[in-house]
């Protein structure tokens, strides 16, 4: 398979009044066409930074350094002009929280239609075909109407269809979700999936999907990436990661999911502006030792396709 | 929605004011100084001038001016405030600087000299008032906008590639559209009342052209004999100005969407 993004020892800090803060630490991932990779980790562990980082989408207080290389091009050297010819026609972005990410004042086929001229370079009238056909494919049933719409008149999953079809206006062979599901109750989270789904299988892209939903992760992404404190500690298919989860963290946060009976994981992340000299989870595991206080732990293969940042499998 | 057509009501009387009031415009002589009657309902002023028909007519002149001088400063201060606040930094230093320094200054005093530099007329009153109205304008876009620049949807709109242009024109200002109707409406009834003013003192508008302010100004002469000549003018000066403060009230209750109560009143 064709690799299509390749992040080479990527990290992200922002300047705050407290110190540097390191939201993500030296992260290397390859993404290769058509594969689905899932970001997940608890609140505040970096993924959507990570993903925010990529499209230099950030705040001006956030530094990014390393190499994102997408289609050959390091996009963290890119200049305004050329980045923003990456944006949404070859990396789409769906902003977390649909009922925020839609300007409330505008209509939806405005909006829509912006998106089709701006990523597509379609003429008014192409434009408006188009969009018609975009959101019957992801099954509204009238899309005119739809169109004449503003945002407030659309429920919850109506929204994420509507932001979904802007995110397709560009064709773009690479996706970035961020956070699709979250806030979402369980019928409109179907329908979230379901028009990811349809995402995907129409445009035949790759994507990075950032949640914090395992279940969700587990259904519709191939590969999974593990953040904990700014750092990937697990990597690998998501079968491997569920049938045989090795870092102590991926086994807790199995622990806590509601059909497994929610055991709560104690303790706190730990502080991403002085970070501990060993393992970053060593002060929340049950089976940290002497070493894993002392030495920080590498990301390391353990079978084929599964990488951990754990001394137990040294 | 009561309060809107009664307002809607006064200024068409206020446009169509030329029309239906020009036949009592005219020196007469012999109807000099006469009170308040049925034919002459607020009374003559002492060149026989019928006085309900001149305070409609400098009136209009008023709130012309007062209109076209917040639309400069709505321009103005949009344009200003958009740039200042979506950039921030070193524009938005000198923005908070100059702010300070123009509110620091008594409103008055500093119109008042800067009408003396440029000369009395109405070009130099609308420039002077200019200098300040921008400000508040420019203050609560400054302050929407460094809102708004946060939100998701503008994230989105950059990460779909959109051009700085776009984003501004496209998805920010619309957004300010609801914060600055209350705002405009508001301030002018305060302008009218500025500008009203500075013709009282004699500066802009010069007779003969009739302009509120003034014809408050000539009755002053008649105060004890003819009180007539500018008690009416006045009070309908500050009708329209109430009537505008209301309404501009009115407005920002029912655009803030916080409070769902005031929302259906208007």
């Amino acid at each position: 398979m064709q690799e299509l993004l390749q992040l080479n020892h990527v990290s992200t800090a922002f300047n705050s009044r407290n110190g540097l803060v390191k939201a993500v630490c030296d992260v290397n991932m390859t993404v290769s066409s058509g594969q689905i990779v899932g970001l997940v980790g608890e609140t505040g562990c970096g993924k959507s930074v990570l993903g925010q980082s990529i499209l230099r989408l950030l705040p001006s207080s956030a530094v990014t350094s390393g190499e994102i290389i997408f289609e050959g091009r390091d996009l963290a050297q890119m200049d305004d002009k050329q980045i923003r010819s990456v944006r949404g026609r070859r990396i789409a972005y769906i902003n977390q929280n649909p009922s925020e990410a839609l300007n409330p004042v505008l209509k939806i086929g405005t909006q829509l239609l912006e998106s089709l001229r701006v990523c597509g370079g379609l003429s008014q009238k192409e434009a408006k075909v188009r969009a018609v056909d975009l959101l019957r494919s992801l099954s509204f049933e009238d899309p005119e109407d739809i169109m004449k719409k503003y945002p407030l008149e659309l429920s919850g999953g109506m929204k994420q269809r509507a932001l979904t079809a802007m995110a397709m206006c560009g064709t773009p062979p690479f996706l970035i979700a961020d956070e699709p599901t979250k806030g979402l109750d369980a019928l409109i989270r179907g329908q979230v999936i379901e028009s990811l789904e349809k995402f995907i299988s129409i445009t035949g892209c790759a994507a990075i999907i950032i949640t914090h939903d395992l279940k969700f992760a587990n259904t519709i992404c191939d590969t999974l990436a593990l953040m904990y404190a700014g750092e990937i500690v697990e990597f690998g298919s998501t079968g491997k990661l569920f049938s045989a989860p090795k870092h102590p963290y991926l086994s807790a946060l199995k622990a806590s999911m509601p059909q497994n009976g929610m055991h709560v994981l104690k303790g706190n992340s730990c502080s991403l502006i002085d970070m501990p000299e060993g393992c970053r989870f060593a002060d929340r595991c049950g089976k940290a030792c002497e070493k894993c206080r002392r030495e920080h732990p590498e990301l390391r293969p353990v079978a084929e396709d599964h990488m951990v940042r754990c001394w137990q499998y040294d | 929605m009561i309060k809107c057509s009664i307002l809607a009501v006064m200024l068409i009387v206020i446009i169509l004011s030329k029309k239906l009031f020009s036949w009592g415009d005219v020196v007469k002589l012999p109807i000099a100084n006469l009170p308040p009657s049925w034919k002459h309902l607020f009374g003559t002023d002492n060149l026989g001038r019928d006085l309900l028909c001149r305070s409609f007519i400098g009136l209009r002149l008023s709130l012309l001016m007062a209109f076209i001088m917040q639309v400069i400063c709505l321009a103005l201060g949009v344009a200003i405030g958009t740039i200042v606040g979506y950039f921030g930094g070193v524009l938005d230093k000198i923005f908070v600087f100059l702010q300070n320094v123009i509110l620091s200054f008594p409103g008055t005093v500093l119109t008042l000299c800067i009408m003396l530099l440029l000369g009395t007329g109405i070009f130099s009153m609308i420039v002077a008032l200019c200098i300040f109205g921008w400000l508040s304008y420019a203050r609560l876009t400054r302050s929407r906008v460094l809102t708004l620049k946060e939100a998701n949807f503008i994230k989105g709109e950059i990460a779909i590639g959109s051009s700085l242009f776009r984003i501004q024109f496209l998805h920010i200002v619309p957004n300010l559209i609801r914060t600055l109707i209350p705002i405009f409406t508001l301030m002018i009834g305060h302008s009218v009342l500025a500008i009203a003013g500075l013709c009282f003192l004699g500066f802009g508008v010069q007779p003969p052209h009739a302009e509120i302010g003034l014809m408050i100004q000539d009755g002053l002469a008649y105060i004890r004999s003819d009180p007539w000549m500018f008690i009416f003018p006045g009070l309908l000066l500050a009708c329209y100005s109430v009537m505008f403060n209301v309404v501009g009230d009115a407005l920002q209750d029912k655009f803030d969407p916080h409070d769902p109560v005031n929302a259906s009143k208007l």
